[in-house]
């Protein structure tokens, strides 16, 4: 009975002192970004009609996890197949050797094919947006250096990409939703804007309703011509930068396959 | 042991910062006192004499924005001694002030923006310094012109072509119509690729210096726009009625009353409810060209915005 009565005091003389200690958020294992270092977003927007998986690798290390078409890594984009977060890559600056591979059917880790091979010059300190597109033999890469600054309030930033490799110019607008005769709200923000080219950037008004579209450059102002379209429905944060790219294939119908508008977050 | 336990429950009990949610506070709704006020606008006067909606006259006070531009704030009781009301802005079309078609974040698309923004938004494309402003439409069925662009002209209910519109030509100038395609009220043809700027209401008060009679009933909030004869002098009057202790409001045909009396010749509602809001421009305080424009009816606390407006512009 002593023994119970000296083990309820003394527990609940620990538990007075420890009742009051403040939480401390745990954000585990943190690796704080050097002055050596880069961080990069990767952008897989190979579409394949079997939607298969790749992965990318840095200097012969696989850097991320089996993706697949509209799937930017890490961390997602609107209108893709990830979450929505501003997630980047940390890496070392450098020249790297970049790979896009294609693992085998059960994956081991070795390379099934390298689809393409580059090497790229990271600047320490900077930011950059890895875009991959096209299939097989015709796989394309772009690096994209990303501004950091925030624009003002009230305010988003854009940069439009072309990588839709069977449309060789696009024009980006946005307007509403085509549900008038005749999309008459609808203004070009980023003009013929090549494949595997990237627009300047621009920055707009968030506006939650704004529907963005894409056109071939030069194609007539009306619904039919649009080729893909995003409602601005995910896109509504201010003060932020968006990479706004195309992806797909123009004329192709199925969810694999067929054109997309698609944003991810830089900043 | 028993007081151990008292102690590690209690001792976290209450943070010293944390708010006394019970405390009474003061009850701070300032009271509504009507300063006494023996000079009547002139303005005023016009709609005491020919409008027949003042019971009891209370008090009115007039500003001037700019050389051409004055607003006037009317409130009285009306014939049932009910509080109503009015600001009043009488803009001389004459002396350099031109009305702008503005819209949401100077944009072209259909959303809504609060009009006091709205004039943030719009001062640089307006070219000049915006005053005063008026909320337009709230839903996206209306005509809508923006800096030349037709954003929506007209529509597939017979009842929109009957719309009024309220539009600012190339050169400048005021006009107030009808859809070119009705019959009901006409008006001189006109280009509608020479207006700059268009805004469509929602029914017509006066037409060629008639009062058109309205078997509406309903006393609420309104804008209205009307032009007089000469197209030379525009009125906006926006009439409070989101708090009926401040102002109940008024009819569609005590506002055509009120129209004609203050001078116009076509008049038309823009707008009746809670997005009925005049603005008008004000420097900040302690800060250098910083613009601000401050709502100076009572629109509801939850204020609607608008889909564009029409802003005076005194031009540089």
């Amino acid at each position: 009975m002593r023994f119970l009565y000296k083990t309820i005091f003394f527990g609940l003389a620990a538990f007075g002192i420890v009742a009051c200690k403040k939480s401390i958020q745990d954000f585990g294992q943190v690796e704080f970004l050097g002055s050596g270092d880069v961080i990069v977003k990767i952008n897989m927007a190979s579409i394949y009609p079997d939607d298969r998986y790749m992965y990318v690798k840095f200097d012969g290390q696989r850097v991320t996890s089996l993706i697949r078409g509209r799937e930017p890594f890490p961390g997602g984009g609107y209108n893709t197949r990830g979450d929505s977060r501003p997630d980047f890559l940390k890496y070392k600056a450098g020249n790297i050797k970049v790979q896009v591979g294609l693992p085998y059917r059960i994956d081991d880790g070795r390379d099934s094919i390298v689809l393409y091979e580059t090497q790229v010059n990271f600047e320490a300190g900077k930011r950059y947006t890895l875009h991959v597109t096209d299939t097989a033999s015709n796989t394309k890469m772009i690096l994209n250096e990303e501004d950091l600054s925030r624009p003002d309030s009230t305010q988003a930033r854009y940069r439009f990409t072309n990588l839709m490799p069977n449309v060789p110019a696009i024009d980006l607008y946005y307007g509403a939703a085509a549900t008038a005769a005749e999309p008459t709200q609808d203004s070009l923000v980023a003009k013929n804007i090549q494949y595997l080219e990237s627009s300047p950037y621009f920055e707009l008004n968030r506006i939650a309703t704004r529907t963005w579209k894409i056109r071939p450059a030069g194609a007539p102002v009306t619904n039919a011509s649009v080729i893909a379209f995003y409602s601005n429905a995910g896109a509504v944060l201010d003060r932020r930068s968006y990479a706004v790219y195309a992806l797909g294939y123009n004329g192709f119908t199925t969810a694999i396959m067929k054109p997309y508008l698609s944003f991810f977050l830089v900043r | 042991m028993l007081v151990l336990f008292l102690i590690s429950f209690v001792s976290c009990k209450k943070r010293d910062d944390y708010p006394k949610f019970d405390d009474k506070k003061d009850g701070l709704v300032p009271e509504d006192v009507i300063p006494p006020d023996d000079k009547i606008e002139k303005i005023t006067q016009k709609i005491m004499n020919q409008a027949d909606v003042v019971g009891v006259f209370q008090m009115d006070s007039t500003v001037s924005l700019a050389d051409g531009l004055e607003r006037t704030h009317i409130r009285f009781l009306n014939k049932l001694n009910q509080p109503t009301s009015i600001q009043i802005l009488e803009i001389d079309l004459k002396k350099k002030i031109v009305p702008y078609v503005m819209s949401s974040f100077d944009d072209h698309l259909y959303v809504a923006q609060p009009v006091s923004d709205m004039a943030k938004y719009n001062e640089v494309s307006s070219g000049g310094e915006i005053l005063a402003v008026i909320n337009g439409a709230t839903t996206s069925t209306y005509s809508y012109i923006k800096n030349g662009r037709k954003i929506n002209i007209s529509t597939t209910s017979g009842k929109e072509k009957t719309r009024p519109f309220f539009a600012v030509q190339s050169d400048g100038t005021a006009y107030i119509g009808n859809c070119f395609d009705t019959l009901q009220f006409n008006f001189e043809p006109y280009d509608i690729n020479k207006f700059k700027g268009l805004i469509s209401g929602t029914g017509w008060l006066q037409y060629r210096g008639g009062v058109i009679v309205s078997t509406s009933a309903v006393v609420q909030a309104n804008t209205a726009l009307g032009l007089s004869s000469d197209r030379s002098i525009l009125y906006a009057v926006v009439v409070d009625g989101a708090n009926s202790s401040f102002s109940v409001g008024v009819t569609f045909n005590d506002l055509a009353r009120i129209m004609k009396a203050i001078g116009s010749y076509d008049a038309f509602v823009v707008n009746s409810g809670g997005a009925s809001v005049m603005a008008q421009r004000q420097l900040s305080a302690g800060s250098v060209g910083l613009a601000s424009w401050n709502v100076v009816n009572k629109p509801p606390v939850s204020m609607i915005g608008s889909l564009n407006g029409v802003g005076f512009v005194k031009m540089k």
